[in-house]
């Protein structure tokens, strides 16, 4: 399968094309336009979201007239308190909720209902309680009626690959924590997703597992092209895993956020770096001067804290 | 339940047998081992025959009462328009013993076998109804939505998180309605019937005052309820596996 990752735009026969990351893969002609040469690299938007609104029941709104764009390929960390409205972002983006107003466009393409190349992780893994961890994990490839060769190809894959094979017979009551969210990766990623949703998904595990399985995901998306959106409240899980880490607080109905540049995350070693709690520190206040509302101009993008 | 524990449990019920039996000291109260010499001794000659048919009519009924009831209550614990509509007549309905119609239902399906089905099957809907509806409501939303997210429609979710989450709220309803069940075949088989245990425990044994038959045939009912209630509970052991491992 050909894994397509934007390393910049061409121009082939006057078209703007995304290229494959292996050159071997280019078609014909094709060239890239490199920045300061007359041409541009521009990052090709994965999501869109314009003038978002929607609330469980009216009056009562979440989001008004939200937009926030994601790029292609980007690492996103999305961090608030409790009961903010994180959830419900993760669920429109991964079309199990339709929006009341405005509207989500990922990859060009409106979102009306789930899509076959977004990958949801949930904090409770949303594994079946009766079936063993190999039909949980096969469970989005029958949905799809993949054909059965490819389907247990693809779960031995996938079972060695995130070291759970020796429990591919155990139902999700007999696993531990960390390997019921490895059972509940693997499901996700068995399918390809070009786009990862994890809301919250190891707030319940302790925190060597949990440290563990966020470098799991780092070593699983880092250079796939994959774009990954995470939802927690945890703001040292939002620096470690977050590029960029969009901030989320303050009085609903929400329409503004802030978005804090982070280079560095996802880098061996960040966890013990300066930089690292330097930038917990900044998330930190960041987010307790929104809680208690003090002003703020709406944010769009950028290194560092944009104020 | 380990044979060991059921065989001292057996051994105690035929002490206390025993002993009430010595103290009554009553042809009314024979004890278990004439009890069982009659048992042994009309299994060939039509207990056997009865006990088949009571067997037949228990099993029938809690199929058909399974085969409605399911997709009922899978529809109504699915759809809140369903619920909406259905539940309240559960609500009105379930708490009036079925059992009262029996008068009618047999001057409408007649005093055979069909009448004996309904009613048994009736009894047994509602109880496999309510907790269907009831389990499928319990699903957490988390788990439909993460089954959504891969790209399940609504057969999807029937197939893998609805039927599998009601299961065993259905085998289970049926292992606690086995006494009920067998205890509405006994006065169902009490009316214009010449087949069934209740039949040869009434008809041919207590209307005979052939006291140790009588004993047999309800060693007989006892031996039905128990194997239904034990074949019942091996089956949810299989079916739902995954709520009894460790």
């Amino acid at each position: 399968m050909t894994e397509w990752w934007l390393t910049g735009c061409c121009r082939s026969s006057g078209e703007r094309r995304l290229l494959p990351a292996d050159e071997e893969d280019w078609p014909p002609g094709a060239e890239v336009m490199i920045p300061g040469s007359g041409g541009e690299v521009r990052t090709e938007a994965m999501i869109e979201v314009r003038d978002l609104s929607f609330g469980y029941s009216r009056p009562d709104e979440i989001y008004s007239h939200f937009s926030w764009t994601v790029g292609a390929g980007e690492a996103w960390a999305v961090l608030g308190p409790s009961g903010c409205g994180k959830t419900t972002l993760v669920h429109l983006l991964a079309g199990l909720r339709r929006p009341t107003g405005g509207s989500i466009r990922i990859d060009g393409s409106e979102v009306t209902g789930p899509r076959t190349s977004t990958g949801l992780i949930l904090q409770d893994h949303g594994l079946l309680p009766w079936a063993r961890a190999w039909d949980n994990i096969a469970l989005g490839l029958r949905i799809r009626r993949v054909p059965r060769d490819e389907i247990r190809a693809r779960v031995s894959y996938w079972l060695e690959r995130l070291g759970i094979d020796g429990v591919a017979g155990r139902y999700p009551g007999q696993l531990s924590g960390g390997q019921r969210q490895r059972v509940a990766i693997a499901r996700t990623l068995a399918l390809e997703p070009s786009l990862l949703l994890m809301d919250e998904p190891f707030s319940s595990l302790d925190s060597s597992t949990r440290e563990n399985l966020q470098d799991l995901v780092v070593g699983l998306s880092e250079g796939t092209g994959m774009t990954t959106i995470l939802v927690t409240h945890d703001i040292q899980e939002a620096v470690f895993l977050g590029k960029k880490i969009l901030v989320v607080a303050g009085q609903q109905p929400l329409s503004s956020y802030r978005v804090v540049g982070n280079p560095g995350a996802r880098q061996p070693g960040y966890r013990r770096s300066l930089e690292f709690f330097e930038r917990c520190a900044q998330v930190r206040d960041l987010t307790a001067d929104m809680a208690n509302r003090l002003p703020f101009s709406t944010a769009v993008r950028g290194q560092g804290l944009v104020g | 339940m380990k044979a060991r524990q059921m065989l001292l449990a057996t051994a105690l019920v035929v002490a206390v047998w025993q002993g009430a039996a010595m103290a009554v000291n009553a042809s009314v109260l024979p004890g278990p081992g004439a009890a069982v010499m009659a048992l042994a001794r009309d299994l060939p000659r039509g207990l056997g025959h009865h006990f088949l048919v009571s067997g037949y009519r228990l099993a029938l009924s809690m199929i058909i009462a399974t085969l409605l009831a399911t997709p009922l209550g899978l529809a109504i614990g699915q759809s809140p328009r369903w619920n909406g509509l259905i539940s309240p007549l559960i609500y009105l309905t379930y708490p009036v013993p079925k059992i009262v119609f029996l008068p009618i239902i047999m001057l409408f399906l007649g005093t055979g076998d069909v009448s004996k089905l309904f009613i048994i099957s009736l009894i047994l809907f509602f109880q496999i109804l309510v907790v269907v509806r009831d389990a499928c409501l319990a699903v957490r939303p988390e788990l439909v939505q993460s089954v959504r997210s891969l790209g399940a429609g609504w057969w999807e979710l029937l197939r893998y998180v609805y039927f599998p989450a009601c299961l065993p709220a259905v085998l289970t309803a049926l292992r606690v309605s086995t006494g009920t069940a067998i205890a509405v075949l006994f006065l169902a088989e009490t009316f214009a019937t010449q087949s069934g245990l209740a039949y040869y425990i009434t008809v041919e044994a207590w209307g005979r005052m052939a006291y140790p038959e009588m004993y047999a045939g309800v060693i007989a009912m006892a031996v039905l309820g128990l194997a239904t209630y034990v074949l019942l509970d091996q089956l949810e052991r299989r079916a739902c596996e995954w709520m009894v491992v460790k």
